[in-house]
């Protein structure tokens, strides 16, 4: 009878391409019970059809008799049955467990889920999309553990930082390779001037298509991504594209849209009681003062003999009141400056193929206006990915993106010309909009004077007014970039496969900024071009064989060779002194300086990896690598590493499986060898000389027409040797109650030794810093992964999912009599890595502290300070940006096609530093300020006791000797918020200022209703979805700043700084999605 | 199968020898922007350059807050005013003096004695002998000897400030060997900014200074100091304002004062300087500040509608001085009138004053009557020196002459009760040279040659 069924079958498929397609329909039901199956899915094998079973368990489906249907449902062994004469073909699915799952491993070979010996999380391009986020790695916030995200700013265009498992570098890089589709893709954040000012840049992980990704694999530890060697010391995110499916003749077109909504999220609280001024004395715009420490608004009213000729105020110049009942003076609420954001995201992708062949084409727009007026970023994509087989033998695959991106950046940070710094330094009493209100974006007569010279609340000096920035600063960005791959792969046997994979990225990023005449930065007026062309290129050949052993016992041995380039070169021309006014050419300036550089570096590895198995229970893996990298001294540049992994399927030993459907455990250890994060740093080199005191701008050489250099500060060093990163890391994976509750748990050691880092060093050696092996840094953590379906029943299924992850990283050694190496910041208040803390500790100055301590108050009645607390004149380390731990939680309801999910996002823990409050005690804006300004206040310490010659009684430990609690009430006023230590500012005060940045959110919610078949059966569509979602809309936090979902830097190493950066955003959005 | 094999084999090998010969071309890692060596030429201008931005920007504009030439009144300067000096605020300028500077003029010496130039090599030890000496000025014990080393020595020791100032003194009596030297293989000529390669006015500049650094050491040799001084001007010291040392700037590439003023804005002119002038009907007032009238604002005070400073010395183009004339010619008054020779210091206060109006291009009948007419009857210590305070507007010196002579008579900054005397060292030295820096030092100590 089976043979006879196969004859049968195989008769048919003989016909199969004379059969007419016809619906069959039927139904999915649990074997046991009896219970239909909803969401079950069915596909006709080999072809893109597929649907999944209705509520009642029922199906649809387009098929021709031959073609085999396949229903998978989680929790349930996959049934396949070939399509015959009747229309009506029921499945009856058994329970049973389901763990042919493959993940997408190091060079995008897939292996069995159950043979990985190590932490891999995949992430679905759906759950990518529904986050509604711009930049790619801002999307993968809180899906996945041992990812930690953070964001820059809410600028449109604005960069995210990422790393995996913590950090593992001091000067280099320490986020993760990102590959798509075999092609490692940059991911710089260039920048075009100062890294504490200027615009926010974007990293350009931000120009993938992230409607094109079908599904992100998370490799974390050095076993995992061993294959890819030194350019993945720090994880690889594995990204696989959309691609057709080869197969039956079908075409198919997906289109969405999304409107998006952009608003700012949290600010700084400014107070609106205090007019512009010192010691309550009025001062106005044209006294260039700075300060709101002024009389109270209801005290002062306008002038009415100068309304209408008053150039800083329509209603007339700010006067004291004569009497009570004269009209009080307006106060401004300066966030009225930012606009919602309207946002639109266009995707249209067409999927076809045929038996041999499969094509793809997708586009992709996005225009994102941002919050901050005339600030906005524009994407375009452009995506082909095709396959096609040539013969039995041969498969090529062609990946080709095209990305146009870029658009209008506004300038931040500390910077006069920054926004937040403008507009929120500004005095309540001072209407940036001049009476425009939200006009004022698009009329200069909010932000220049009839004369010519800029309107700002200080005269036309101190900061620009944030109307003038928009319209007078903007830096305009425009990228070209192309990814393309090539991947052809021969099978000449059954067991060998042999596979080359060249692949390119490459890019200009082409930049422009003027700065009008008049403008603070630059008064005399500026132009510059800023031109990088960035290239990487990478080519992998691969010959993979698979020799069949025994039943039993399972082997494949892999040998490989990689080669690699990277070359970032880059022109800036600068132009300064604009000789036409408001003429923004190169051309158009008095003086001129420029740089040029040349950056490049090469690697080549030859790699091996063996994978044994054992009945489809034990699995081990082992793989070695020699790397040579142009970055290190010849003699030094080639070095051996290479990982172990295995992983044990035990529940394969156990009978009864009744609550515990699967279990494994996963060991593994892997070393990384790293080249130089240095380019050139083998020799020592002079440079142009550039003269400057860091207050100015200085100037470059050649002055006036003579040439000078100068022998470069950093020192390089002819020693140098790899870096060297070693990870443990051992886990197991449960499921229970057939799938339905899964858990994995992963705990990791990972060190970080001979870390090459300019180390600092004393000024008088005639350099500032050499380059070293020097440091090492540790991350120890755990991770835990649990997800569960508590209930699935016919019409309602609810899901749970959670992410935790705890690192604890910290920095073991620097250099030899190095404690601290600066890594971004401002004097006074900067992020370091300190050693025996977690990297990026913020640094600075805090107060003197008695053994218990204790806050030390000073005791000395003659003291101007007599009663205020005493400021420790030693810089010390406070806490890092790095949290505790993080958690996401998501949650989602599926209730006859009506969807809701969100995603909620804890962090305990994390510090910053509110700069910008900092900065704003001086200025006297924040409210803080003005609910203490004239309280009386007993500062919360012990007094400070002084021996007979006057000097502090020290302790054995050097500590302050007290005399018991602070009794002694001060008068606070701008003596001390403005002009003492109550700020950062003028003051030294670092530590009332770093501030917890934990956290509860909600990162993501939204509301969807996929349309039934039954309804939308007669129109052209295959599928139709509305989706309604808001991101960031709840944000519980202690930061009394923006969204502290953000850093000065931006994508880079120093972490924890907040100073003026651009608030945050929350969003709404409205995606509608169609397919034919 | 024996086949494929060979063939996978073969493949590799071909990879192999494609991809290793050349692919890591050691030429790679060699940086195609910058070279590994460069001549003298190059390096004098660079060290000059860097000398005279760390001259005419911090170390001048923190010690005028303190003279009160200038008054801070706003941010960080407001509190450099008030004498809240950080280990941060002398960071920058420090690595500069020592890597952008002495370095490259350490560099500058060793080449010229390899190529036979005593001429760059005596240029690049006066220009040295200032820059220890404005360090020990500043910060009384740096590292010199084992200084500039590189990785050799990471953690160079200090020197005393009284023994430096002997190897300054030394340094340049070298270079008026060396500038004197007949032969010189090179010569410097325009890469030099400060005298364009005129050797005979380095050697007048190199005994100006030396009796400037006799003149020093008031405190400790007493009327020795003076007459130090006086046989070194005896030397042949500057003899016209056309001698003067200076970097002139250059419009676009701009004086540090002035790109000070430009981009930060934090700084007034002091209000004991603007009135001292406008009691003496001062005819550069109205040079050396923007607004004369609009006044200076008093120390401590935070004045913000006080004057900007002018453009004779805070313009774009305008120059950053190192040793002049004028301040010779009060040198020799001064040590004249300590050595008891009144008509000599008469004569010479009175050429001083009168190069320094010159040197400013104003002349005044009235001012000139009343402050360029001293005779041996009407000459005192403190007409000499309140007038170099005034025409050594801008300069350090001005702030090492206060240190040394108390005058003129300056209260401290409103709310202190004394004026800083020297500059904390930088944190980089604290952090990264802990076990050689002097610790306990604070911006009230003293150098040692302010007793």
């Amino acid at each position: 009878m089976k043979q006879f069924s196969l004859i049968l079958s195989m008769v048919l498929l003989t016909f199969t391409t004379v059969l007419a397609q016809k619906t069959v329909t039927g139904t999915v039901t649990d074997d046991a019970s009896g219970e239909p199956l909803i969401g079950a899915n069915v596909t006709v094998e080999g072809t893109n059809a597929g649907t999944v079973t209705e509520f009642d368990g029922t199906y649809s489906i387009s098929a021709s008799e031959g073609d085999v249907i396949l229903i998978t449902y989680t929790g349930y062994t996959d049934m396949r049955q070939t399509v015959g004469a009747s229309n009506t073909m029921d499945f009856k699915m058994s329970e049973g467990i389901l763990l042919d799952n493959v993940v997408v491993t190091a060079l995008g070979i897939t292996k069995e889920e159950k043979a990985v010996g190590y932490s891999v999380q995949e992430v679905g391009g759906d759950d990518i999309v529904a986050a509604g986020e711009t930049n790619l790695v801002q999307s993968l916030s809180s899906k996945v553990a041992g990812v930690q995200v953070t964001g820059s700013s809410g600028a449109a265009g604005g960069s995210s930082y990422f790393t995996i498992r913590g950090v593992n570098s001091i000067n280099g890089n320490n986020q993760p390779l990102i590959v798509i589709d075999g092609v490692p893709v940059d991911n710089s954040q260039l920048r075009s001037g100062s890294a504490v000012a200027s615009v926010a840049f974007s990293n350009r992980a931000i120009d993938i298509n992230q409607d094109e990704i079908e599904n992100i694999s998370v490799l974390k530890g050095a076993a995992a991504t061993a294959l890819y060697g030194s350019q993945a010391g720090n994880g690889a995110i594995i990204i696989t594209t959309k691609n057709g499916k080869i197969g039956k003749q079908k075409i198919s077109i997906d289109f969405s849209h999304s409107l998006t909504f952009n608003q700012i999220s949290q600010t700084p609280e400014l107070q609106n009681q205090y007019a512009q001024g010192r010691f309550q004395n009025y001062e106005g715009p044209e006294t260039g003062s700075g300060y709101s420490y002024g009389p109270a608004v209801n005290t002062l009213t306008y002038d009415p003999t100068t309304a209408g000729t008053y150039e800083y105020h329509i209603n007339g110049a700010i006067v004291p009141k004569t009497n009570e009942s004269d009209r009080s003076i307006d106060t401004y609420d300066q966030y009225d400056f930012f606009r919602t954001g309207v946002s639109n995201r266009s995707s249209l992708a067409v999927s076809a193929g045929n038996e041999f062949s499969s094509l793809r084409v997708s586009f992709g727009y996005q225009n994102e206006q941002g919050i901050i007026p005339l600030n906005d970023f524009q994407k375009l994509n452009f995506g082909i990915n095709a396959n096609t087989k040539l013969g039995e033998k041969v498969k090529l695959g062609v990946g080709l993106q095209y990305i146009n991106s870029g658009g209008t950046r506004i300038e931040q940070g500390s910077n006069t010309s920054g926004v937040m710094l403008g507009l929120t330094r500004t005095a309540p009493s001072f209407d940036n909009s001049n009476g425009l209100g939200s006009d004022a974006v698009n009329n200069s007569a909010a932000y220049i004077l009839p004369d010519g010279s800029q309107r700002n609340y200080r005269g036309g000096g101190g900061y620009d007014n944030p109307y003038w920035t928009i319209n007078q600063n903007p830096l305009n960005d425009n990228v070209n970039r192309i990814i393309g791959n090539i991947s052809l792969e021969y099978r000449p046997t059954s067991w060998l496969t042999l596979m080359y994979r060249p692949g390119i990225d490459f890019y200009s990023d082409f930049r422009k900024q003027h700065f009008a005449i008049g403008s603070r930065t630059v008064t005399a007026g500026r132009v510059f071009e800023d031109q990088f062309f960035v290239s990487r290129f990478n080519a992998d050949l691969l010959a993979t064989f698979t020799p069949k052993i025994s039943e039993d016992f399972g082997l494949s041995f892999t040998l490989g060779n990689n080669m690699r380039s990277f070359s970032n070169d880059n022109v800036y021309v600068e132009g300064t002194g604009l000789v036409i006014p408001d003429f923004y050419d190169i051309s158009n300036a008095g003086t001129y300086d420029r740089s040029v550089s040349n950056l490049q570096s090469r690697d080549l590895a030859f790699y091996a990896m063996a994978d044994f198995d054992y009945k489809k229970m034990l699995y081990l893996s082992l793989t070695g690598r020699m790397e040579g990298s142009t970055t290190l001294p010849q003699g030094n540049n080639w070095f051996p590493y290479g990982s172990v992994s295995t992983s044990f399927v035990f529940s394969e030993l156990l009978e009864n499986l009744n609550q515990l459907s699967f279990g494994k455990i996963r060991l593994s250890y892997g070393v990384v060898g790293l080249g130089s994060p240095f380019f050139y740093a083998t020799d020592d080199y002079f440079t142009s000389s550039a003269v400057g005191d860091g207050w100015t701008d200085g100037f470059s050489f050649p002055f006036g027409s003579q040439a000078g250099f100068s022998l470069g500060n950093a020192l390089g060093n002819p020693e140098l040797r790899p870096e060297k990163k070693s990870s443990f890391e051992a886990g197991v994976d449960l499921r229970f109650f057939k799938d339905r509750l899964s858990v994995d748990f992963s705990y990791y050691n990972d060190q970080s030794s001979d870390i090459i880092l300019a180390v600092p060093i004393a000024g008088s050696t005639g350099s500032t810093s050499q380059v070293r092996n020097a440091a090492s840094l540790s991350n120890k953590g755990i991770e835990l992964v649990v997800s569960a379906t508590p209930v699935r029943t016919k019409d309602f299924s609810w899901n749970v999912m959670m992410n935790f992850t705890r690192n604890r990283n910290e920095v073991l050694e620097l250099a030899e009599g190095v404690d601290n190496v600066f890594l971004g910041g401002f004097t006074g208040s900067s992020a370091y890595a300190v050693k025996g803390l977690p990297y990026s500790t913020i640094f600075g100055f805090g107060w003197l502290r008695d053994a218990a301590g204790n806050v030390v108050i000073e005791s000395d009645p003659t003291s101007s300070d007599y009663g205020f607390p005493i400021l420790d004149q030693e810089e010390k380390p406070f806490e890092s940006y790095l949290p505790d731990f993080t958690m996401g939680l998501g949650t989602g309801f599926d209730y006859k096609g009506l969807t809701f999910n969100m995603l909620w996002d804890f962090k305990k823990g994390g510090y910053m530093w509110n700069g910008t409050k900092s900065a704003l005690y001086f200025w006297g804006t924040h409210q803080e300020t003005a609910d203490l300004r004239y309280t009386s206040k007993v500062f919360e310490g012990a007094l400070a006791t002084y021996d007979d010659a006057g000097a502090m009684v020290m302790d054995e430990s050097g500590n302050p000797v007290t005399s018991g609690a602070n009794d002694v009430a001060v008068f606070v006023d701008e003596g001390w918020l403005a002009f003492g230590n109550a700020n950062g500012f003028f003051g030294d005060n670092t530590e009332d200022f770093v501030e917890s940045t934990s956290w509860v959110r909600l990162r993501s919610v939204s509301l969807g209703y996929s349309f039934p078949k039954s309804m939308i059966g007669k129109t052209p569509f295959e599928s139709l979805s509305v989706n309604l979602s808001a991101r960031n809309v709840f944000l519980w936090t202690p930061y009394t700043g923006v969204d502290p979902e953000t850093n000065l830097y931006g994508s880079a190493n120093a972490q924890g700084l907040d100073y003026f950066n651009m608030p945050g955003t929350k969003s709404y959005a409205l995606t509608l999605r169609v397919g034919f | 199968m024996n086949n494929i094999l060979k063939g996978i084999a073969a493949l590799f090998l071909v990879v192999f020898s494609v991809t290793s010969c050349d692919y890591l071309d050691p030429e790679i890692n060699i940086d195609p922007n910058n070279p590994t060596d460069v001549s003298m030429d190059l390096l004098l201008p660079a060290a000059q350059a860097n000398f005279a931005y760390t001259m005419g920007g911090d170390f001048g504009r923190y010690t005028s807050c303190w003279t009160q030439h200038h008054a801070g009144v706003e941010r960080q300067h407001s509190a450099i005013e008030v004498y809240n000096i950080k280990e941060s605020d002398t960071n920058t300028a420090w690595n500069t003096m020592y890597s952008d500077v002495l370095k490259e003029l350490n560099i500058l010496m060793v080449k010229a004695d390899e190529l036979g130039a005593p001429h760059y090599k005596g240029v690049a030890q006066v220009v040295t002998a200032m820059g220890v000496a404005v360090m020990v000025d500043l910060f009384n014990d740096v590292p010199y000897r084992e200084a500039l080393q590189g990785a050799d020595n990471l953690t160079p020791a200090y020197q005393g400030g009284a023994a430096l100032y002997d190897e300054v003194q030394s340094l340049l009596d070298e270079a008026i060997t060396n500038l004197s030297a007949t032969e010189s293989n090179f010569s410097p000529s325009t890469d030099d900014i400060m005298l364009g390669g005129d050797l005979a006015a380095w050697i007048a500049a190199a005994n100006s200074l030396k009796a400037r650094y006799a003149l020093r050491l008031t405190d400790l040799n007493g009327n020795a100091a003076a007459s130090s001084a006086l046989t070194h001007l005896a030397s042949g010291a500057i003899t016209s304002n056309a001698g003067d040392a200076q970097v002139d700037f250059i419009a676009g590439q701009n004086n540090p004062l002035f790109a000070f003023n430009d981009e930060r804005g934090d700084i007034r002119m002091g209000a004991f300087f603007m009135d001292w002038m406008a009691s003496k009907g001062d005819p550069r007032a109205s040079s050396f500040a923007a607004d004369a009238s609009a006044g200076g604002s008093a120390a401590g005070v935070f004045e913000i509608g006080a004057s900007m400073p002018g453009s004779f010395f805070g313009g774009q183009a305008s120059p950053v001085m190192f040793v002049s004339y004028a301040e010779t010619k009060f040198i020799e008054a001064e040590a004249a009138f300590r050595t008891n020779d009144l008509p000599r210091a008469a004569t010479a206060h009175n050429e001083a004053v009168m190069a320094a109006l010159a040197k400013v291009g104003v002349s005044d009948a009235t001012f000139e009557a009343n402050e360029a007419s001293e005779t041996d009857a009407t000459i005192t210590l403190e007409k000499i020196l309140e007038h170099k305070y005034i025409s050594m507007y801008t300069q350090v010196e001005a702030f090492s002459d206060w240190r040394r002579t108390g005058v003129p008579a300056l209260s401290p900054a409103d709310g202190q009760t004394q004026i800083a005397r020297r500059f904390p060292y930088p944190g980089d030295e604290r952090r990264y040279n802990s076990a050689n820096m002097p610790s306990g030092v604070t911006q009230y100590d003293r150098v040692f040659w302010d007793q």
